[in-house]
């Protein structure tokens, strides 16, 4: 056998490395020191505005810095005509944008974002629309761009003087992304804010046929993931809330007994499943609360099993036992 | 820079073809390719030559005028080296020939596969271009149903109980860490899988033809339990690494084109390519390989050998069709592929399954509005023709159902279901339901079919000798096995598999930004959204623009 | 633009685009990639360059073009080039040595091989190098390298350009080992190439992306390993 040979050894690459990233971190301190010099200088020249852009590249959380570099934009707004500013404000964006790709969960990018929008004479929301749009594909949970997204779409309805006009499309659009992954507490939220005023805003659509078509969806969500905290959330809400349909004692009641059959019969299945037991539990009680009736002595079992399932919330679980046994007496 | 200098083959000039080298591969096809690559990194002078004029050897892409010399060839038993023989081809006149790229062994990549991470790690993926296929279909009942893979696929699912989406969801659960829980599946080691799935799951026979055949892509429900838990597991932990879907194909053609990848690797590496030249024989005791040319060449190491007659255990048939369809009606959005099964007993009596693999022009195999169809079986002979010309048949059926224009059925609101970008789809089911009763007025035009039937081969194992076979491409549509094999070779020739494609490559980091995180290119541009995608939203545009005080 | 919208704007757009290098053995091919892209040269250099492929960028007015060079890796000697070399190709270089003109008959085969292997739409640049070793070069205040009274220039110019123009081609004299117009070259290539080309992206490369319609597949950053970035919320 003839020698191994290497195309080049590690140990020289790995020193290598170690050098560069040393030389970056010297360079970044003194970067600091030159912006925080400048600010505390009242420094608010277009020379400034470009270290803060070199180091906001680099960190993007300094908050402090993206402050100051607002404190530069207005003062150097002073001496621009609108349409400057507008096409100022426009490649600031731009430089966000890029910010974004590389940090799509900073909140400080996100927040001087809806400062552009709010500060610029002539704000393009549709863009904006297009562009949460695109963050939100590529990371449907990220719950600043579903903040964003709202605040767009409230922007847009107040542009137009008409609150609620874009309720039906984001609702499908909440939709749309529950379907590609129902593990979203954010698609859900929306709905809940969507849904009362969808149905205030048409009278033509049945709150009843929506109430059963949520129902069903959701179901089906939770018989596929019952671990998943945000469809219980979401089931709870469709169950007990007054926002959605004006139900009667009697339809409430009616309702509540064919959640309870539904998750009891998928606790057979999962009989460990603590959001089985919990909601159970929950419904249980709240059937009894506006019946005015005592409360079924299953939830007591319940409380145990969970207990034993979740000691971690032992104490709470022992505590609405007493509540309920407390009550009874 | 690289000393691939030092690892150059010996010649007296550049254009003087070498006399002598350490290893002899001889064969294009992927499995040697590796080696010839890992080899030639690892500082052998590798000497890598091809009687064929194209790359790829028993896995190559052939253009249409190389696929009809390749048939002549293997028709022939004088001139016929390889496992493949029984060739029947139709080639429709007027077709461009370069225009195709035929592979006479496809296959598919999951992305968790041990040939996605030598790609990553070789580089050789940046030579190639991959293609996801998210699409798997099983046949029941008479039509194609698109098989569940993700918790959103079985949520969204018309099809299933309450019950039954628990129940898989359940048994997914399991399974993506089952080697973790052997008290689950250890009495049941060995035994059919479909047993398994039975009584610890509850799944019912839909479901479990679903899993053994589509997603395990196995060919029996008799199969051993382990090894179809394995499979399953692959299948559903490869979604979401890259997107939506577990498999990918290389476009251009799948093991010719990764093949040539990795021979370009070794010629990086200093390893001589020459094509189109033919090793008349190989002397094991003086190591000494002669050409038809009449050159001498001195073999130091190792012959490696894909060619050559090596016993054989069985036959399974193959068969190509290229179709004048799109066939987009079976591809998943953004894709340009779907895998078919056809599961036993659902071809009138087929005692094996039947994998079809649907490439569209997407591939890069086929020109605009053409579709390539792959089929395979493990059954033999005359049988085997027929389950693959009445699995044909129904494909045929199917796709012209799909995409015929002038149909018409009723579609209400619970009909649609909305893709991920908010665009309404009719329901699957309700379509399928239309969709049977439906007689095609036309008729679909084949452009080529082309029958044949594969050796599985067991080469013998030569210790001592100075020759090396390599295995035949497997019958599998995935590469399971090829690295394995890859390094193996590896093994009988260096002894070891530590250094195997461990090389230290020149890190090229200028597309990294200043924070030395790469930007996210996945992100694409605002401009990619169109006004559609935001729904379907009141014109807001004349009211939104205009002037807006703070 | 002010200079205020100057500094908060983003940078040029880039474009990434595939060039192959074709030509005889010992013409200096992977000497003038050396010279472009690390400005380097080295005498007597091994017919092959140990990367897979090399990058350069070239800066224009309104984009920047990230050039992706290809070698041959010693393929093209026993007449072995893979199909993969030439897909997707957007740029060449046919390269021969003014000194040889056998290496200028060579070069037609090349040009014959894109044609019938490349695409239809393929920028092609016809480089005579080895400049050096000419007494007059085409280069501005040239110093020859070579004897005065030894010329070793055996192609004229007027020929390299007669059939750089039949085969519609991009014309350039070179020294790798000088420097003499190697960067033209790059340059005229990344002018040259037309707009809808570099829009549809379609070169192969450091990030194996793909072709036309349906996005390809970037299969180096995985999902289920990638870290989170930036902050922690």
């Amino acid at each position: 056998m003839h020698s191994v040979k290497r195309v080049r050894t590690s140990a020289e690459a790995q020193a290598a490395k170690k050098r560069k990233e040393a030389g970056k971190i010297v360079e970044y301190k003194a970067l600091v020191d030159k912006v925080f010099t400048g600010r505390d200088a009242g420094d608010l020249s277009l020379n400034a505005l470009h270290l803060t852009t070199t180091l906001l590249k680099q960190n993007p959380e300094y908050y402090t810095v993206w402050n100051y570099r607002r404190e530069i934009l207005v003062s150097l707004f002073k001496s621009l005509s609108t349409e400057e500013i507008i096409s100022t404000i426009e490649s600031e964006l731009e430089f966000l944008f890029s910010r974004l790709r590389e940090f799509p969960k900073c909140y400080w990018i996100w927040n001087h974002r809806k400062w552009c929008l709010t500060t610029s004479p002539k704000p393009n929301y549709k863009y904006e629309l297009k562009l949460v749009t695109l963050m939100l594909e590529r990371d449907a949970r990220n719950f600043h761009g579903w903040q964003y997204r709202r605040a767009v779409v409230a922007s847009i309805e107040k542009m137009m003087k008409h609150p609620g006009a874009l309720d039906k499309s984001e609702f499908a659009y909440t939709t749309a992304k529950i379907n590609n992954n129902f593990s979203n507490f954010s698609a859900w939220h929306n709905r809940t804010k969507l849904i009362p005023r969808m149905l205030i805003d048409d009278p033509d659509l049945d709150g009843r046929e929506l109430l059963k078509k949520e129902i069903h969806l959701i179901t089906q969500a939770i018989y596929t993931d019952p671990d998943d905290q945000s469809v219980w959330l979401y089931h709870r809400w469709l169950v007990t809330s007054n926002d959605i349909v004006k139900l009667s004692t009697d339809e409430r009641v009616e309702l509540l007994h064919q959640e309870i059959k539904s998750i009891d019969e998928l606790l057979v299945v999962e009989p460990d499943s603590k959001w089985c037991l919990h909601s159970l539990a929950f419904y249980k009680n709240f059937l009894a609360t506006i019946t005015n009736s005592p409360v079924d002595p299953s939830v007591l079992e319940y409380l145990d099993r969970l207990a034993e399932i979740d000691p971690m919330r032992r104490k709470r679980y022992q505590d609405w036992k007493a509540q309920i046994t407390n009550t009874a007496d | 820079m690289a000393s691939a200098s030092s690892s150059k083959v010996p010649a007296a000039s550049p254009n003087t073809p070498p006399d002598s080298c350490d290893v002899l591969v001889y064969g294009t096809g992927l499995v040697e390719s590796i080696v010839a690559a890992a080899l030639a990194w690892q500082g052998t002078n590798v000497l890598h030559l091809d009687p064929n004029p194209f790359y790829g050897g028993l896995w190559a892409s052939l253009n249409l005028e190389e696929l009809k010399a390749w048939t002549d060839k293997i028709n022939s038993p004088a001139t016929n080296d390889t496992p493949f023989s029984n060739a029947y081809l139709y080639i429709s006149r007027n077709l461009d020939p370069r225009k195709y790229a035929i592979d006479i062994s496809p296959h598919v990549l999951f992305t968790r596969a041990d040939l996605l991470n030598l790609l990553i790690q070789s580089r050789v993926s940046r030579y190639l271009e991959f293609k996801p296929l998210g699409s798997f279909h099983t046949f029941e009942q008479d039509s194609f149903e698109k098989v569940p893979g993700t918790k959103e696929d079985i949520f969204t699912s018309q099809n299933l109980t309450l019950l039954t989406k628990r129940s898989l969801m359940r048994f997914m659960k399991f399974v993506v860490i089952w080697d973790e829980t052997p008290d689950v599946w250890l009495e049941y080691k060995g035994k059919p899988i479909s047993l398994f799935l039975k009584e610890k799951f509850n799944l019912d026979e839909p479901q479990i033809v679903e899993l053994v055949h589509s997603i395990a892509l196995l060919s029996s429900p008799s199969s051993p339990t382990e090894l179809a838990l394995d499979r399953i597991k692959r299948y559903l932990s490869s979604m979401q690494v890259y997107g939506n879907f577990p498999a990918m194909y290389s476009m251009y053609g799948s093991g010719g084109e990764i093949a040539q990848g990795f021979c370009r690797s070794a010629a990086v590496a200093g390893a001589v390519y020459r094509l189109g030249t033919k090793l008349s024989s190989f002397d094991d005791e003086s190591g000494v390989a002669v050409l038809d040319n009449g050159e001498k060449i001195k073999v130091t190491e190792k012959l490696i050998t894909s060619y050559g007659l090596l016993p054989s255990s069985r036959e399974i048939t193959r068969m190509v069709a290229v179709v004048e369809k799109d066939c987009k009606e079976w591809f998943a959005e953004g894709e340009s592929a779907a895998i078919v099964v056809f599961p036993p007993e659902t071809l009138d009596g087929n005692k094996y399954a039947v994998q079809a693999l649907v490439l569209g022009s997407g591939s890069g195999q086929v020109p605009l509005g053409q579709a390539v169809w792959y089929l395979s079986t493990q059954e033999s002979g005359e049988q085997g023709r027929k389950d693959l010309f009445l699995a044909l048949e129904k494909m045929e059926e199917s796709i012209l159902r799909e995409s015929t224009e002038d149909f018409e059925f009723d579609v209400s609101e619970e009909d649609i279901a909305y893709l991920p970008n908010g665009m309404p789809v009719v329901s699957s089911v309700r379509l399928g339901e239309s969709l049977r009763n439906f007689t095609p007025k036309e008729s679909l035009k084949y452009l080529l079919k082309l029958t044949y039937t594969q050796k599985v081969t067991v080469p013998p194992p030569q210790p001592g000798s100075k020759t090396i076979y390599v295995p035949a491409p497997s019958i599998d549509i995935v590469y399971d096995g090829v690295v394995t094999r890859a390094q193996a070779i590896y093994e009988g020739v260096t002894g070891t598999t530590e250094d195997f494609f461990e090389v230290d490559f020149e890190d090229e980091d200028d597309d990294a930004t200043a924070t030395g995180n790469p930007p996210d290119t996945s992100i694409g541009d605002v401009a990619d959204i169109d006004d559609e995608e935001l729904g379907d939203h009141p014109d807001f545009d004349e009211e939104v623009a205009g002037e807006m005080t703070i | 633009m002010s200079s205020v919208e100057a500094a908060a704007s983003a940078p040029k757009p880039t474009a990434s685009v595939k060039l192959v290098l074709l030509g005889e053995a010992a013409v200096g091919k992977s000497s003038l990639v050396l010279r472009f892209v690390s400005n380097d040269f080295q005498e007597n250099k091994e017919p092959t360059i140990g990367a897979a492929f090399l990058t350069q960028k070239c800066s224009l007015p309104n984009r920047t073009i990230k050039f992706e060079i290809w070698d041959t890796a010693g393929q093209e000697r026993f007449a072995s080039l893979a199909p993969m070399y030439y897909r997707n190709a957007q740029t060449a270089l046919v390269v021969y040595d003014l000194t040889k003109p056998t290496s200028l008959i060579k070069a037609r085969h090349w040009v014959n091989e894109l044609h019938a292997q490349a695409s239809p739409k393929i920028v092609i640049a016809l480089v005579g190098n080895k400049l050096d070793l000419c007494t007059e070069g085409e280069g501005e205040g040239e110093t020859s390298t070579a004897d005065d009274d030894e010329d070793r220039r055996k192609v004229s110019t007027e020929e390299g350009r007669k059939f750089a123009e039949e085969e519609g081609l991009l014309f350039f004299e070179t020294s790798a080992k000088t420097g003499a117009n190697v960067r033209d070259v790059f340059l005229a290539i990344a002018s040259k190439i037309p707009e809808e080309i570099i829009n549809k992206r379609s070169g192969t490369g450091t990030k194996g992306r793909a072709g036309a319609g349906e996005r390809g597949v970037d299969l180096e950053p995985r999902t289920s390993e990638s870290n989170a970035q930036g902050c922690a919320c």
